[in-house]
């Protein structure tokens, strides 16, 4: 009876605690109004008008691909989002942040409100830049909206790593399910989109080696997600976008890659990084525990993503921010499997929790105090 | 390979390594005091724990010059005059300082727990007087601002004593390394962004 009102106390807390999270979030969001590029997806891209339904939408988006770039699924979702207006868009990104929050628990299988409390926080302590990632509406649906749908299709395929085989069977709208979903995931960013595809090919791979039967629509996965990525980065507006950068010697290039990779790891990524070497070395090292399959998947597929920003000419803080989250799932996997070996550090796991809660109140208030300036003020 | 041989190369590579890191360290820095600061600071370090080996130096070099900002630790006597900081001021400092906590309390919490479930003998009240100290010197910071550099540089040597301490003195004790190398390239990393960034 005591432990069950401990535990309510504790859960009482959390939502608590929550609340005040996300009702910071919001001030930020409905601060932070449409700007830059935002006040541009907010019109018909052919005609200029504003969006005024699906075909706009459509319409802009074809303009887009052939002449702006491969985002169609996230710049589509972006025109939707502005077309809800300044209030709806700011409501929307709340609920893409339960949702993401959501998304990080289900893959690291810990559904509890302290560890989604933790995830939450970690959202914004590990940010390298919440303005433009989460409130800057076409930073918002490029990286917190799309984020989710890549880790949707993570759990799907990565589900299949620590699974009997014969539950795979039961699963037949998996077959149907796999297409769209693994679609856009493909489509989602330059770095994510390929690394789902790699970690698709992971997971087949691990299953031929442990001898163990491949669901089919794992080959489905990995072929649309191929495609999704081939598509988004092939987009003949990427080509048109190009034109307009000047040559660099490959000196030049590959020095400016390098650094791009040393800030990214060494500053945006650091803490993130940081914590999830630590677990993983008191993991193996303390308390005897090895990564599951799913948890090295998660780590791999992290690392892979951040390797894969060396193909990318430029690397924004907000560009770090899916790594961020595939990182947040695997810490969070490593803290539940260490509180189920030994219940005794879960006073632990809460202390922790309210040193990044306490971290990202400042995050939000910093922002709140001081806000970013708007290049539209400028 | 036997452990005596093993652990005699650990030393031997420990030591190629920390002349390496010191030799890249007052290359780009180019001072001598600096470098002599970082070493004497990774030295006394070790002296709470009590880990007097090549391994242990090199691990905590490591976190120094990770860690330890390169900002000017001179002072002009002139510039020591208190002030009450206005509300933006005073959550300014809060926003510099917070780094210090934001990376090196998860940490430590990680080892702490690491260390309950070894059931390795801590005492936490050993690590009040460091906590007390970095209070304080955020609270000096915050009507003396011109010593808020000095402020940080200070708190993030006691939190890497906190951390030198569990690490060298309860986790790592009588271990090879292993895994947690791992961390110690990625510190690697932050202080080549340090230095060439």
């Amino acid at each position: 009876m005591e432990q069950k009102n401990k535990i309510t106390k504790i859960h009482i807390i959390t939502a608590a605690a929550l609340l005040i999270l996300l009702l910071l979030e919001f001030i930020l969001h409905v601060r932070t109004p449409f700007m830059k590029d935002d006040l541009w997806y907010a019109t018909n891209l052919v005609t200029g008008e504003k969006i005024a339904g699906l075909k706009d939408i459509i319409q802009s988006q074809i303009w887009h691909y052939f002449n702006w770039g491969g985002r169609i699924v996230n710049h589509g979702l972006l025109q939707a989002v502005l077309s809800s207006g300044e209030t709806g868009a700011d409501i929307l990104n709340i609920l893409a942040t339960l949702i993401l929050g959501f998304a990080i628990c289900s893959l690291s299988e810990r559904k509890n409100p302290v560890f989604y409390l933790i995830s939450e926080a970690l959202i914004i302590s590990f940010n390298a830049s919440i303005h433009f990632s989460m409130c800057w509406e076409s930073g918002s649906v490029n990286y917190l909206y799309s984020t989710s749908w890549i880790l949707a299709y993570v759990f799907v395929i990565f589900r299949e790593l620590k699974e009997d085989p014969s539950a795979a069977n039961k699963r037949t709208y998996m077959h149907f399910l796999i297409i769209p979903l693994s679609f856009i995931a493909g489509m989602s960013t330059e770095n994510m989109g390929p690394t789902c595809f790699v970690a698709t090919i992971f997971t087949i791979v691990y299953l031929f080696v442990k001898k163990r039967k491949v669901p089919f629509y794992l080959y489905t996965g990995a072929f649309f997600t191929l495609l999704g990525s081939a598509l988004m980065i092939l987009a003949p507006g990427n080509f048109v976008r190009n034109a307009f950068i000047d040559d660099t010697s490959l000196k030049d290039m590959l020095s400016s890659r390098f650094d791009n990779l040393i800030t990214s790891t060494g500053s945006f990524l650091f803490v993130a990084f940081l914590t999830a070497f630590v677990l993983t070395a008191v993991y193996i090292l303390v308390f005897k525990l090895k990564p599951d399959a799913s948890q090295m998947g998660l780590l791999l597929f992290a690392i892979t993503a951040q390797a894969a920003m060396f193909l990318s000419p430029a690397y924004p803080q907000r560009a770090s921010f899916g790594i961020m989250c595939v990182l947040i799932a695997y810490i969070v996997s490593i803290l539940k499997k260490i509180s189920d070996k030994d219940s005794k550090v879960l006073s632990y796991i809460y202390i922790f929790c309210a040193s990044v809660y306490i971290h990202a109140l400042i995050v939000v208030c910093t922002d709140l105090v001081f806000p970013p300036v708007l290049l539209s003020e400028l | 390979m036997d452990d005596k041989k093993k652990k005699i190369a650990y030393e031997i590579i420990a030591v190629l390594i920390s002349v390496l890191l010191l030799l890249s360290y007052f290359f780009f820095y180019r001072s001598v005091p600096r470098l002599l600061l970082l070493v004497v600071l990774s030295a006394i370090t070790l002296i709470l724990p009590k880990a007097f080996s090549a391994a242990s130096f090199l691990r905590c070099l490591i976190i120094e010059a990770a860690f330890l900002p390169y900002s000017s630790l001179g002072i002009s006597l002139s510039l020591l005059k208190p002030s009450v900081p206005s509300f933006k001021d005073f959550f300014q400092m809060i926003i510099a300082f917070s780094f210090v906590p934001a990376v090196f309390v998860p940490v430590i919490v990680i080892l702490l727990a690491a260390c309950s479930h070894l059931k390795k003998e801590i005492k936490p009240k050993r690590y009040i007087p460091f906590a007390v100290l970095i209070l304080l010197s955020f609270a000096i910071a915050i009507f003396f601002p011109a010593i808020i550099n000095h402020a940080i540089f200070a708190s993030i040597c006691l939190a890497t004593l906190i951390v030198t301490d569990l690490v060298e003195g309860k986790l790592m004790k009588k271990r090879n390394p292993s895994w947690e190398s791992l961390i110690y390239v990625l510190l690697i990393i932050k202080y080549l962004y340090g230095v060439l960034i």
